[in-house]
């Protein structure tokens, strides 16, 4: 039975191994918000579970295969009745919430042709700190708590 | 928000919808599910379907000259892009 909720880093990670197997053309896709938080514990190996889950994973591409496959997982399509979140594309100007020079502080994967850039966990929390909802404070904690940002730091 | 006002939530309309607007089969696709009686927002996309096409026709770089032509007809950019419609359900 598929989680309901986007809780687990292995969720965003499934994700992206599928989305390399059927992208054809190289493309970019930068992952902003929980889903790259999410995938950074899971690169570290981290099994904790994010507070307060979402129901959607950010990205943000250039590439016009990657972004039709992004419309197929739109909220109430048959992929998010799959998943139990779905995809919401934000466009490149949101990228300009992240501190400076976050490109270079950025994690980069080849997934296939999918080139993924996620920005350092401190530059994805930084648009929630400024935010500073309920939500977006417990994500923050829950990053401190997991040693999301120290493990990376080392 | 962007530097015209527009919620980056908003703007992502425009920019995907530039993105796909030039195929054929997404355009048809899209405007299938906008004129869709399911879709709330229907009949609303009716009023604003010649602009919200020509916006979406429009090359990505030209905001600026879209917002200065737009506020000439006491429009905006901004309220032309909240008036592409959504995308969702699974009717699209």
């Amino acid at each position: 039975m598929p989680r309901r909720e986007l809780t687990n880093g292995k969720q965003v990670a499934d994700w992206l191994e599928g989305l390399g197997q059927t992208v054809t053309a190289p493309g970019e896709l930068i992952l902003i918000g929980s889903g790259g938080l999410l995938w950074h514990a899971h690169e570290r190996g981290l099994e904790t579970e994010l507070p307060e889950a979402s129901m959607d994973v950010d990205p943000i591409t250039d590439s016009d295969e990657i972004a039709r496959l992004c419309y197929d997982g739109i909220i109430g399509s048959e992929f998010e009745r799959e998943h139990g979140w779905h995809i919401n594309l934000m466009p490149h100007s949101v990228l300009r919430e992240l501190p400076p020079a976050w490109r270079e502080r950025a994690s980069k994967r080849h997934y296939g042709p999918v080139t993924l850039i996620v920005p350092h966990p401190e530059d994805l929390l930084a648009p929630k700190l400024k935010r500073g909802e309920p939500r977006d404070l417990k994500h923050s904690e829950w990053a401190k708590r997991s040693g999301l940002i120290a493990s990376l730091k080392s | 928000m962007t530097e015209h006002g527009i919620l980056y939530q908003d703007y992502a309309k425009l920019e995907y919808g530039r993105m796909l607007w030039k195929y054929a089969d997404m355009r048809e696709r899209l405007l299938r599910h906008w004129t869709d009686p399911r879709h709330p927002h229907a009949e609303r996309f009716k009023q604003w379907r010649p602009e919200v096409e020509k916006l979406l026709a429009s090359p990505k770089d030209s905001d600026d000259e879209l917002d200065r032509e737009l506020r000439s007809r006491g429009l905006s950019l901004r309220v032309v892009v909240r008036e592409i419609p959504s995308v969702f359900g699974d009717f699209f």
